[in-house]
């Protein structure tokens, strides 16, 4: 992963010589040219800079270089840079730009390139490189890991009768390591052109190209107790182009502007499909055991977004403006259907009823806002939101007579199941009056009202109504105060537990009253539900040497109307916060913050309307989240006899406590769930010593350990669960030092 | 009745004095004070290492004499532009009192008369189109509260450094991108494997825009799709949520679980998923070795076999196996 010093200055050696080197002499002459103005006024010089060093990873740790690249044990180039030219202020020049690059040798790295000509146009160059590991000691019975076919190995064998993980015979010789990682390269142009008078346009490209190998799961079988499921490797091999140009015009009190934002999606591995490790199950067609079984999967289609957008604002008079956002878009996709199985030995009679999905949603948003000066310190402001996306994909009238998992032969056509396509709409009103009662306390209240609708949902009408106010007092020498509240009431018209299972069926295929879902679950996203939030913030300067705040949150969601399903969810948090400066060299910060998310659920369990009617298999959930995260900073400036000395300690604790519990009723059994336990803390010592004028050496030592306990991963073997073969992966942790040694040279 | 007290207020709005903005909020005297004839004299007392510090400001696209619309090109008042006349504040002061500029951009002075100086220019931008009535505004957060102007670099203008200026009001979501699932946005910390490969303005508008949490797409699930565009779909089998709100099963910024997720599977999936069989099960430590070994606990929980939780385009991908 090491990167050569020669393989990141070879791609920007053109770009430093097609810049204008004049520039960086004008910056040379700028303080000669000072020097000569009559106030005898040095005015600050432009530094160019540039980090050149190491790094040192003592241990291989796939998951500390997660997001940064730092991932196996040995050292890296530390090389950062800044290269820019400003024009001397009163030079007549417009032109400035700077280049610069962080982490050159590593695979976190980034570049960036600004152009500005002031008044005129501005381009941007932004290079980003971003890893992402997720683990590394998984292990995977397949062969051709990063394709789109997985195999499995030649001398692959299962017990005779055997329908399970169990009768993997050379499951261990079998199994080799696989490393789940992908990693993004993002090229952002950007490019604004003043046109005057008034005009002006924008340009924004992206082109983001996304690989790797990510964790799925194959899946054989549908129901009846007859999946089973493998970890399989996925191919990420994805493109995506995004566009946006707008022009517009503001002048005096009129302003509006129109453009076109388009997204290209592209995915060059369509699907992944994988030979059955499993024996013949005997709810299963023939054939579909090992060794003729196969499965496939979809993956992600090609997809598009294009919309067009305008906006307008008008001043109405001197103390009312207008504003409003209009825009219209387009999702697709249309990529070829796969067949219903890939398996060839199973009967497939219908023909599926279209070729693609065709699959359309038109978005359409209008967001109009007026706010108006009502006195000199009254203010409203009135907002009115309308987001409606019309999911216009057409549903087969005969349904997809589906093939369940590669396992079954067809359904019939009477089994055939339909599409939803969901379409959603909301709408918001709320009116804010923004007062500022004298100096130094301002007040806010407002209230809004908002509406739902959905389409082959539970829920197809709701309407939340809220109340919010808040007031911030500055007026006093020495502290700040700031308290918000918010209380909302979502109210359902009705909760219709099986249309989503009824209209996803062929119509008279089921009986009117036959329900997938419980009848008393309520869905906590569409139904009723009070929800009160706090927020209270409160600063204490005493003197520029300390100042200290804290800040304290508070959520509550109570869905009393749910029988089963999330019944309330809580959140508290309380950060404090704060600084001592003794002296201009000496600073001590930090912050604490402890947080508590508590979600309480309940649930029926049944597998016959007997048992769905009685309360004794009822159940609870209980998850209780505590987190703690610290940060504290104790750093030293312009220490040592010629001041040239800085360094400092610096401690980072991230912990996540996570209890679930279940308890039931008497025809439930229920066990203790050990804890999840994620504990990050880091020790940062750090220091650097001025050679000269403009040489610096810095060093940096770093502790850091991730521990984490996880019972859905520790003391999982690949071959645990009986009907499912899994990767056996650790929750990741790590205990390392990064050491870092590097030169800064300004120029 | 209605109709009265509509149109009541529709006349007391007519008829109450308008303001006049806070524009014009800087001071009564401004007609009286005098401009000082030198953009540069500022800097004899607020130079480098000096109470107030602002020589950098000559580094700055303000400073740029040749471009019109600065505060320092050639017709304009320099420091002054902003600070406003200050001609008694330059002089020599026979006394000990020195009387201080008109605009001194103190913690003191109303956040409406800060902002109006900056939106004197930059109120014709795209990016400030949303500012009156965003959350921003609404909090009375003025522009020099995230802005400093007087630097060459704006830390909030840094993919690198912006963080870290959000973080001063935003702490919660500070200790949110501590977490081990969480987006790349840096710490603030220190630590190293927190750098920030992402900034805030990667997803909000600080000055506003058209979407709840001032995104910078329309809605939510648009911004999301800006680098997660292969769950855009549509998909032929949807799973409703996902269409709604991505926040729905995800915390953008940081969460306690995996992949984002507000909570652990299965129960996460169980709030809204409680069919027969496996789906209604109570699932606790019964399910964990060495006691047992639930599908639905272990590994990947419900995902171990309904991994098309974004939505399927396979024709056999109803119950998102496909």
């Amino acid at each position: 992963m090491q990167t050569g010093l020669n393989s990141i200055l070879r791609p920007l050696l053109p770009l430093l010589l097609v810049l204008p080197v004049g520039a960086w002499a004008q910056e040379n002459e700028a303080d000669t040219s000072n020097e000569t103005d009559a106030r005898k006024i040095p005015l600050p010089a432009v530094e160019d800079e540039v980090n050149l060093g190491v790094y040192y990873l003592n241990k291989d740790s796939f998951r500390f270089g997660k997001y940064t690249g730092l991932t196996d044990q040995g050292g890296y180039l530390l090389f950062d840079f800044r290269v820019e030219k400003r024009p001397d202020w009163d030079s007549g020049d417009t032109t400035r730009w700077r280049l610069e690059g962080w982490r050159m040798g590593l695979d976190s790295r980034r570049l960036l390139f600004d152009y500005l000509q002031q008044g005129k146009q501005r381009f941007k160059f932004d290079y980003r490189q971003i890893p992402n590991n997720n683990w590394n000691d998984g292990r995977t019975i397949y062969r051709g890991v990063g394709g789109g076919s997985l195999t499995l190995p030649g001398d692959w064998e299962v017990v005779p009768g055997s329908d399970n993980t169990e009768g993997f015979t050379k499951l261990l010789p079998s199994l080799s390591r696989v490393e789940m990682r992908t990693e993004r390269k993002a090229f952002n142009l950007n490019y604004v052109r003043d046109l005057n008078p008034g005009w002006n346009m924008s340009v924004d490209f992206k082109h983001e190209i996304k690989d790797g190998t990510r964790a799925t799961w194959g899946v054989i079988g549908n129901s009846g107790g007859n999946p089973r499921a493998v970890g399989i490797t996925a191919p990420v091999d994805w493109t995506t182009d995004n566009l946006e140009a707008l022009v517009s015009y503001a002048l005096g009190n009129v302003q509006f502007g129109a453009g076109i934002y388009a997204s290209v999606f592209s995915n060059d591995q369509k699907s992944v499909s994988w030979e059955n490790a499993y024996g013949q199950n005997s709810g299963w067609a023939p054939g579909v055991g090992f060794p003729d079984g196969v499965g496939r999967m979809a993956l992600e289609p090609d997809n598009s977004y294009v919309q067009l957008k305008t906006y307008g604002g008008l001043n109405l008079s001197k103390k009312t403006r207008l504003t409003a956002d209009l825009s219209y878009g387009t999702m697709k996709q249309d990529d070829a259907f796969f067949p219903y199985t890939v398996n060839p030995r199973l009967s497939t009679p219908v023909a599926l009823p279209r070729d693609n999905a065709d699959a359309k949603i038109a978005m359409l948003l209008l967001n109009a806002r007026l706010s108006s000066q009502l006195a000199d310190n009254l203010i409203l402001l009135v907002n009115y939101r309308y987001d409606d996306r019309d999911n216009k994909t057409p549903r087969a009238g005969t349904g997809y007579a589906y093939v369940g998992g590669d396992s079954q032969n067809q359904k019939s056509a009477s089994s055939a199941r339909l599409n939803l396509p969901y379409s959603y709409r909301e709408q918001k009103l709320d009116a804010t009056l923004k007062w500022r009662a004298a100096r130094g306390t301002s007040v806010t209240g407002g209230l809004s009202w908002q509406d739902y609708q959905r389409t082959f949902a539970e829920v197809e009408d709701a309407n939340e109504y809220d109340i919010h106010a808040g007031i911030r007092l500055t007026k006093w020498q020495t502290s700040s105060l700031s308290f918000n509240a918010k209380f909302s009431d979502r109210d359902a018209d009705d909760y219709v537990d099986n249309r989503p299972f009824q209209l996803s069926h062929v119509p008279g295929s089921v009986d009117p009253d036959d329900f997938e879902n419980h009848p008393l679950l309520r869905k906590y996203n569409q139904f009723d539900r009070k929800r009160t939030e706090l927020r209270l913030r409160y600063d204490w300067f005493p003197n520029p040497q300390v100042n200290l705040g804290v800040t304290g949150l508070s959520a509550d969601e109570e869905y009393s109307q749910n029988t089963f399903g999330l019944n309330d969810f809580s959140s508290r948090s309380l950060t404090l916060d704060g600084g001592w400066y003794p002296n201009r060299n000496v600073a001590l910060t930090g912050f604490f913050t402890k947080e508590k998310w508590d979600a309480a659920m309940s649930g029926r369990s049944f597998r016959n309307a007997g048992q769905a009617n009685d309360p004794r298999n009822d159940w609870r959930n209980d998850s209780d989240d505590d987190v703690d995260t610290l940060n504290l900073d104790l750093s030293f400036k312009n220490m040592g006899k010629s001041e040239a000395m800085h360094f400092g300690v610096s401690y980072t604790l991230s912990k996540v406590k996570s209890d679930v519990s279940t308890t039931g009723g008497s025809s439930i059994t229920t066990a203790p769930l050990p804890n999840l336990v994620n504990k990050m803390q880091t020790l940062k010592l750090y220091g650097g010593y001025r050679l000269n004028k403009k040489s610096t050496v810095e060093l940096a030592a770093e502790w850091s350990r991730l521990g984490a306990d996880d019972y859905g991963l520790d003391d999982v073997a690949p071959n645990t669960m009986e009907n499912v073969l899994s990767f056996g992966q650790s929750a990741q942790g790590y205990d390392i030092w990064l050491l870092s040694a590097y030169w800064r040279r300004e120029f | 009745m209605t109709a009265r007290i509509i149109a009541g207020v529709l006349v007391a709005w007519i008829l109450l004095p308008g303001g006049d903005g806070a524009a014009l909020a800087a001071g009564d005297g401004d007609t009286m004070a005098e401009y000082s004839d030198d953009p540069k004299i500022c800097v004899e007392c607020h130079g480098a290492g000096g109470e107030n510090a602002a020589k950098s400001i000559y580094l700055t696209t303000h400073s740029t004499t040749a471009d019109a619309a600065t505060p320092f090109a050639h017709g304009n008042q320099g420091c002054e532009s902003c600070h406003g006349p200050s001609k008694a504040h330059a002089e020599k002061q026979a006394a000990a009192f020195r009387p201080p500029p008109p605009m001194s951009f103190s913690r003191d002075t109303p956040a409406e008369d800060k902002d109006s100086i900056c939106l004197d220019c930059h109120n014709d931008s795209r990016s400030m189109f949303h500012w009156a009535g965003s959350a921003h505004d609404i909090e009375n957060t003025a522009c020099v509260d995230c802005h400093t102007v007087h630097r060459p670099n704006d830390p909030v203008l840094a993919l690198e450094t912006q963080p870290q200026v959000c973080y001063a009001c935003h702490q919660e979501q500070r200790a949110q991108f501590l977490r081990q699932s969480r987006h790349p946005v840096d710490t603030g910390t220190g630590v190293t494997s927190h750098i920030g490969l992402l900034s805030c303005a990667d997803c909000h508008r600080p000055h506003g825009s058209n979407s709840p949490g001032s995104l910078i797409q329309n809605t939510l699930n648009e911004t999301c799709y800006m680098c997660h565009a292969e769950k855009r779909g549509p998909f032929l089998w949807e799973h409703q949520p996902v269409r709604e709100n991505c926040n729905i099963c995800h915390l953008p910024h940081g969460a306690n679980h995996e992949a984002l997720l507000v909570r652990r599977g299965p129960w996460l999936c169980q709030n809204c998923h409680l069919a027969q069989f496996h789906p209604s099960t109570a699932y606790s430590g019964t399910g964990i070795p060495p006691q047992g070994a639930a599908q639905a606990l272990l590994a990947a929980d419900c995902r171990n076999c309904h991994q098309q939780v974004h939505g399927s385009n396979h024709p056999s991908g109803v119950r998102l196996t496909r």
